[in-house]
């Protein structure tokens, strides 16, 4: 059984990651973190990077009035606005 | 041809083709069972494969990643593979009664022992930083067992030759592998410390409790208490944004017992697995203990409701196992505002002017603080 298993296990390795990259390609979305403004809610919208989380104050300040920024949430999206 | 097959030789017939039928239907009367066996273990095996291969693969990112993560003093191999193979054992249930509280001691006791066995690889490190570890640790166990529980009743249908334990391990197949997917993508989302569809409770209750002073009410569970319309609201999540689902049921239970709160209504905004058509983000409501587990939480949290004759309201948002512990759909983040407004409504309309509120976001709050 164990023979059977290791030989067969590049070949699904290969299958494994084809399929990988096919459901990369067909499904998954990239990963947002959108900020909203405590003062005139405007939202902006930004790729995630280490260390963001939701309830975040320290995201810097409102492009168009200065207020402080907040962290409202850290989704998964398939279409890429903004 | 075909027709010279199924002729009678004395029709014209080939006497060959005459025979392979009869001894066709005989041979698929005898081996059949045994043939469909064959294949059975054949496709099982090609998912055995495949599991193996992702447990593998998960196993070098937990070391890596808690390398990278918490940069213990020694080389954190040898500790990891033995935290993937600890096992926990559940109390005797031949006299049921009392049983919960024995598996709330049991549980707590192997919580503990993993953070501070986390710990000792790491002293220096944050809270944060250990719960994730914790979680990513949890999820390489969790792949580890199913992989070694498939291989056990593979191998014993093999060897045994049992049709029966090789047809009922290929029927349920499909569900272990979608587990499997879904604890492989969580692990990428644990890695990252990023919000899980099973935090939208938390995040939910957490948009409330901003900027309001909190406390320890359990371990990792935090309560903050405001007023709304002339009534008093009690908020409870988990500590946040590290990846605690904190103790709720205690919580309740010293809310009512150490603080005397007069509760007069207690709601739980909770995560739900969606059943097949249904909308993901899709939110109902009802009544009773909104919350998974184990069962110790629930058990608390019912015990206390009804001994004090406390009502329990239920919002759930609805999601898929794979959305319930991988990165948060739009769709369930999006759901915050309208949960918020019929938490409201509820509390409006199930209370007076005066009453005490609890409102509990369950869930594991990865990524979200508060």
């Amino acid at each position: 059984m164990n023979f059977r298993i290791s030989q067969s296990a590049d070949q699904v390795k290969k299958t494994n990651d084809l399929q990988d990259k096919k459901n990369k390609k067909d499904k998954a979305g990239k990963i947002y973190t959108i900020n909203e403004c405590g003062r005139c809610n405007v939202k902006s919208k930004k790729l995630f990077e280490s260390g963001d989380f939701v309830y975040n104050k320290n995201v810097g300040k409102c492009e168009k009035c200065g207020s402080s920024q907040l962290t409202i949430m850290i989704v998964e999206d398939k279409i890429e606005k903004n | 041809m075909i027709e010279n097959l199924i002729m009678f030789p004395e029709e014209g017939g080939n006497l060959i083709g005459f025979l392979i039928w009869p001894i066709f239907i005989l041979v698929m009367m005898l081996y059949g069972q045994r043939f469909q066996g064959f294949l059975a273990l054949n496709e099982i095996g090609r998912s055995l494969n495949k599991l193996k291969i992702t447990r593998d693969k998960a196993k070098l990112e937990v070391i890596e990643f808690v390398k990278e993560k918490i940069n213990p003093k020694e080389d954190p191999t040898n500790k990891i593979n033995q935290f993937l193979e600890y096992f926990t054992i559940m109390p005797v249930n031949l006299d049921p009664a009392g049983i919960v509280n024995k598996i709330e001691h049991i549980m707590n006791l192997r919580d503990h022992r993993m953070k501070e066995e986390i710990k000792s690889l790491s002293p220096n490190s944050n809270k944060v930083e250990l719960s994730t570890v914790d979680n990513v640790i949890e999820i390489g166990s969790a792949l580890n067992f199913i992989y070694k529980i498939v291989r056990h009743f593979y191998l014993f249908g093999k060897r045994t030759k049992s049709f029966f334990i090789i047809i009922q391990l290929q029927m349920i197949m499909p569900l272990i592998m979608q587990q499997v997917d879904a604890l492989n993508k969580a692990l990428i989302t644990f890695k990252q410390t990023q919000p899980i569809g099973d935090g939208i409770g938390p995040m939910i209750v957490g948009k409330l409790m901003m900027n309001k002073k909190t406390q320890e009410i359990a371990e990792d569970t935090l309560l903050t208490e405001y007023k709304y319309n002339d009534r008093k609201i009690y908020l409870m999540k988990a500590e946040g944004p590290g990846g605690n689902v904190g103790q709720p049921g205690l919580a309740v239970e010293n809310i009512v017992k150490k603080m005397n709160v007069k509760l007069k209504n207690i709601i739980m905004i909770d995560a739900a697995l969606k059943l097949e058509g249904e909308k993901t983000g899709s939110i109902a409501e009802g009544i009773g203990a909104a919350i998974g587990g184990i069962g110790v939480d629930r058990f608390k949290i019912e015990e206390v409701a009804q001994k004090n004759n406390i009502p329990v309201y239920a919002i759930v948002i609805k999601q898929s196992l794979i959305e319930a512990i991988s990165i948060m759909k739009k769709d369930i983040a999006e759901s915050t505002d309208k949960v918020i407004e019929i938490t409201q409504k509820i509390i409006n309309e199930k209370s007076e002017k005066g009453d005490n509120i609890l409102v509990i976001g369950v869930g594991n709050t990865i990524g979200v603080a508060q």
